[in-house]
């Protein structure tokens, strides 16, 4: 089922309520080591491709459409690299809808070498980028680049406060 | 699943309407390889322990507090043993209530508290060695030779045969 046609009759009866939703995000690096990101046509803004995740998806499935539809790249999920929620994950929706978001980090590699490009209305512009030439972003992006970056084959978590995951 | 307020605030205002949000289930594995299960109160059924993660909460937090309200077992997180949605994880409650859950499936060990029935949500708590393992969900039967196996990766379903581009 589409998110839309699922929110858009929630939407009908709960108003701008809070919403807490799966969302997925990809850190997709190519063979160079560079990073893929998307300057959001919302708020001009770099950032990680991320989206909303359908219900009956799977968050695999979610975050392979999600880069396709967004850099026409498709990409191939190889590990979840970290489990994200919090203040930075919620959202306030320009018409006053609000989402607080799980977010499923997925580690992921381009099945080509073929440049992305824009493909939806939701980007300006999406590339490459180097890891010592980041454009500027927000910590939240950033932490889970660094996660993904670490190599590491668990999963990140919070537990009680405290970062988390495999070493329990 | 006792129903955070989020929730009855939700059910309010769309009654047994299609919810679809995060959740948390628990492996609880204890020093002699035994896996924690309860039996649910509402349909009688030998279960995981878990339940919906509440906007606010880390999922591995939340796994900690289901656990403890099903079983009395005070657990810690160990790894995530997977993330899944698919519509094997759709369901209506005996209340009728529809729910579409993404499940974050942690392992845990055992730190705490003696398993017995916690609250009105269990009928039955105990340990179950693997090869004697009641009825379950086949799902939940697959986490568990999972968990039994040690990886330390998360796990996920990944259904894409082909670009989804390749339709444009």
């Amino acid at each position: 089922m589409p998110i839309s046609a699922y929110l858009r009759n929630l939407r009908a009866k709960v108003g701008h309520d809070l919403l807490f939703m799966p969302g997925v995000t990809a850190v997709v690096l190519n063979e160079a080591g560079q990073v893929l990101l998307q300057q959001r046509s919302d708020n001009g803004e770099w950032s990680l491709v991320s989206g909303v995740m359908d219900p009956g998806e799977e968050p695999a499935d979610a975050i392979v459409r999600e880069v396709w539809e967004e850099t026409a790249l498709h990409v191939v999920p190889e590990r979840i690299t970290g489990l994200y929620t919090g203040e930075d994950f919620l959202v306030r929706y320009a018409n006053g809808d609000v989402v607080l978001y799980l977010d499923i980090t997925f580690a992921c590699r381009p099945v080509n070498g073929e440049p992305p490009r824009v493909n939806d209305d939701e980007s300006i512009d999406v590339r490459y980028f180097p890891l010592d030439g980041l454009p500027s972003m927000k910590q939240f992006h950033l932490t889970r680049l660094a996660d993904a970056l670490r190599n590491e084959p668990h999963a990140r978590f919070k537990f009680d406060g405290q970062e988390g995951g495999g070493g329990h | 699943m006792s129903m955070s307020e989020y929730i009855r605030r939700l059910r309010l205002k769309i009654g047994h309407e299609l919810l679809f949000m995060p959740g948390a289930t628990g492996i609880v594995i204890d020093e002699a390889g035994q896996v924690l299960l309860h039996r649910r109160s509402d349909n009688g059924q030998w279960w995981l322990p878990g339940g919906a993660i509440d906007p606010g909460e880390e999922p591995a937090d939340a796994v900690v507090r289901e656990v403890w309200e099903e079983t009395g077992v005070r657990v810690v997180p160990e790894r995530v043993l997977g993330v899944y949605g698919g519509l094997d994880h759709f369901g209506r409650y005996p209340n009728g209530d529809e729910i579409g859950m993404v499940s974050v499936v942690f392992v845990c060990r055992p730190v705490g508290g003696e398993p017995a029935v916690n609250d009105e949500e269990s009928l039955e708590v105990r340990y179950f060695l693997p090869d004697a393992l009641p009825e379950l969900l086949p799902r939940h039967r697959s986490y568990i030779e999972l968990a039994l196996r040690g990886d330390v990766r998360a796990d996920f379903r990944f259904t894409f045969p082909s670009p989804q581009g390749a339709k444009e």
